[in-house]
């Protein structure tokens, strides 16, 4: 057996499987198309709520995205990654939804006010109160999340959480190599920055 | 050691780092724990990556089950198919793209198995009412095999499958028809290593999910009116098929996934488990080597089948050691009690457990 850190611990991306379940996807198979939304409809939700934190919008562009798909099969190319193409198809809904909404009603609320879910954060605060003193640490980790931009959090939420990397991010924001690159950086330096300024107050 | 020269980003992306962080892995936080502890100049990098993760915890929550198969139900109407369930069980012939779909997954599997050597089936019934089908006139090869209240066996079914069978169950297996298949049909709890044979699937029938090996190993647990069905994939590849909902619902599982079926039967839904637990009670034996208290009530729940509830907090740190060779639970908790200082009660299938200040 391997050991622990050897272990391939994520399992979404094999790609001769997923030319396989695209395969059978595009004939027509119903068995195909929802083992492609169990695989999938998790990281797409995810994905989703980094770019808007309007659950009913993903979920809606979710179910588009998917009837789209279906409605399509025959004329949709074969797809090498089936994650990345859905992740586009899906951030291509939002956006037209995030500009629909905003013509009809004013600014969407996206940079900067993320809408932190006070129980998730709690839960994790709990756990930290034995290293750290709880209050401060539920401020920081706020604060933290409020940091960065919108683009910022997206760039990092694909390269930290979704394994994708920089071609990939920058193909999928439809913005240029450097930029991307440019936006990751100083993501991490920012944070860093205010990571490590925070921990010289709390030196055991 | 490539953790050494981890950078902090290098810790967020590490998703055996993130199941630490996260706790979704007994292993891990044990893993991580020593590790911590082995490389103190690492903790800075270790706390800030921590807090970044937890950050970004939010978008690491899944969407809840119910949205999931709510929106599922929408996307079916609209692509017009609910009337039409894909066929799961109907023999293979030429034309049909599922068909065709299934013999490529099967070829598929046979590569997994010639990698991975054999694969490993564990099922589990509680107080199940499954209907095993009876024995009579199918034909002599059938193979039946019971156990008692507190027994355990080991044996090997005519095909060289290994099977370790847990204590109140009762196995049949038999050939499918034309010897295509091998099948099995289950009542309790039981752990198969199976003899790798593509050319006759080998496939597990238990309360209304039918579990189709793709190769490899996994683990099956079969619940009733109270509790999940739960098929847990060890390595390689599985096909898990409710039969229960209207509709014919399937889902393929990767190492180190889950599905659940709810009692009624209706939805299935996927996780993440840990290996190393799920196919512990075969041995006989639990073993614990400084194992934190979290994991301590995972394994004892797992294996007595009851639901062990913490009064109130322990230490962080609280670790424990021991050695149980098919001890009753009261003289494991006895003995737990003693060094991890707790009191404990038992009703029926629930623990209260109260850590002493």
């Amino acid at each position: 057996m391997n050991s622990p850190e050897d272990r391939n611990f994520k399992s979404n991306n094999s790609q001769p499987e997923d030319r396989i379940l695209w395969q059978a996807f595009k004939s027509g198979n119903r068995l195909a198309f929802s083992t492609l939304y169990d695989l999938h409809v998790d990281s797409l939700y995810r994905y989703g709520c980094s770019i808007t934190q309007d659950s009913q919008m993903v979920e809606d562009a979710i179910q588009d995205l998917f009837v789209y798909l279906w409605d399509n099969r025959q004329n949709t190319t074969e797809v090498d990654n089936i994650k990345f193409y859905l992740f586009k198809a899906l951030r291509n809904n939002l956006t037209r939804m995030i500009m629909k909404n905003s013509a009809s009603s004013g600014p969407v609320i996206r940079q900067g006010e993320y809408a932190t879910k006070e129980s998730c954060i709690l839960s994790h605060m709990e756990e930290l109160a034995h290293i750290e003193d709880t209050e401060t640490i539920e401020m920081r980790v706020r604060e933290l999340v409020n940091l960065l931009s919108g683009r910022q959090r997206e760039v990092l939420y694909l390269r930290f959480f979704q394994d994708m990397n920089y071609e990939q991010i920058s193909s999928l924001l439809e913005i240029d190599l450097k930029y991307t690159y440019n936006i990751y950086s100083k993501a991490i330096l920012q944070l860093k920055r205010y990571l490590a300024e925070g921990f010289n107050l709390f030196v055991d | 050691m490539k953790y050494k020269n981890y950078k902090v980003e290098d810790f967020v992306r590490d998703p055996w780092f993130r199941a630490w962080v996260n706790e979704t892995n007994a292993e891990a936080i044990s893993f991580w724990e020593k590790w911590i502890m082995n490389n103190p100049r690492a903790q800075d990098k270790v706390r800030q990556a921590r807090h970044i993760i937890l950050a970004f915890s939010e978008m690491e929550t899944p969407m809840p089950e119910e949205r999931k198969a709510v929106i599922w139900k929408a996307i079916e109407a609209r692509t017009g198919q609910a009337q039409k369930p894909a066929k799961v069980k109907a023999p293979i012939e030429k034309g049909d793209p599922w068909k065709a779909w299934l013999k490529v997954a099967l070829r598929l599997a046979a590569s997994l198995l010639i990698i991975l050597g054999s694969f490993y089936v564990f099922t589990h019934v509680r107080n199940s009412v499954n209907e095993i089908r009876s024995s009579e006139n199918i034909g002599t090869t059938v193979f039946n095999k019971e156990t008692g209240e507190r027994e355990r066996k080991k044996f090997k079914l005519p095909d060289g499958s290994l099977v370790f069978l847990n204590a109140s169950s009762k196995l049949t297996y038999r050939p499918g028809p034309d010897d295509s298949t091998r099948e099995v049909f289950l009542y309790g709890e039981a752990y198969f290593d199976v003899e790798t044979d593509e050319a006759r699937p080998f496939k597990v029938f238990a309360n209304g999910t039918e579990i189709t090996a793709l190769g490899t190993e996994f683990n099956v647990k079969v619940g009733q009116s109270d509790s999940a069905t739960i098929v847990s994939l060890v390595e390689g590849k599985v096909e898990v098929v409710n039969l229960g909902s209207g509709r014919t619902e399937s889902v393929y599982l990767s190492r180190g996934e889950r599905a659940f079926i709810d009692p009624a039967g209706h939805s299935m839904k996927k996780s993440n488990f840990d290996i190393e637990m799920e196919s512990i009670w075969k041995s006989g034996l639990i073993k614990f080597q400084d194992t934190p208290m979290p994991t301590v009530k995972a394994v004892l729940e797992e294996w007595y089948g009851v639901e062990i509830t913490f009064q109130n907090k322990h230490k962080p740190n609280l670790k424990v050691t021991g050695q149980f060779d098919n001890e009753s639970l009261n003289n494991v908790l006895h003995s737990l009690g003693y060094t991890a200082r707790f009191d404990y009660q038992l009703k029926d299938d629930e623990v209260y457990i109260k850590f002493k200040p």
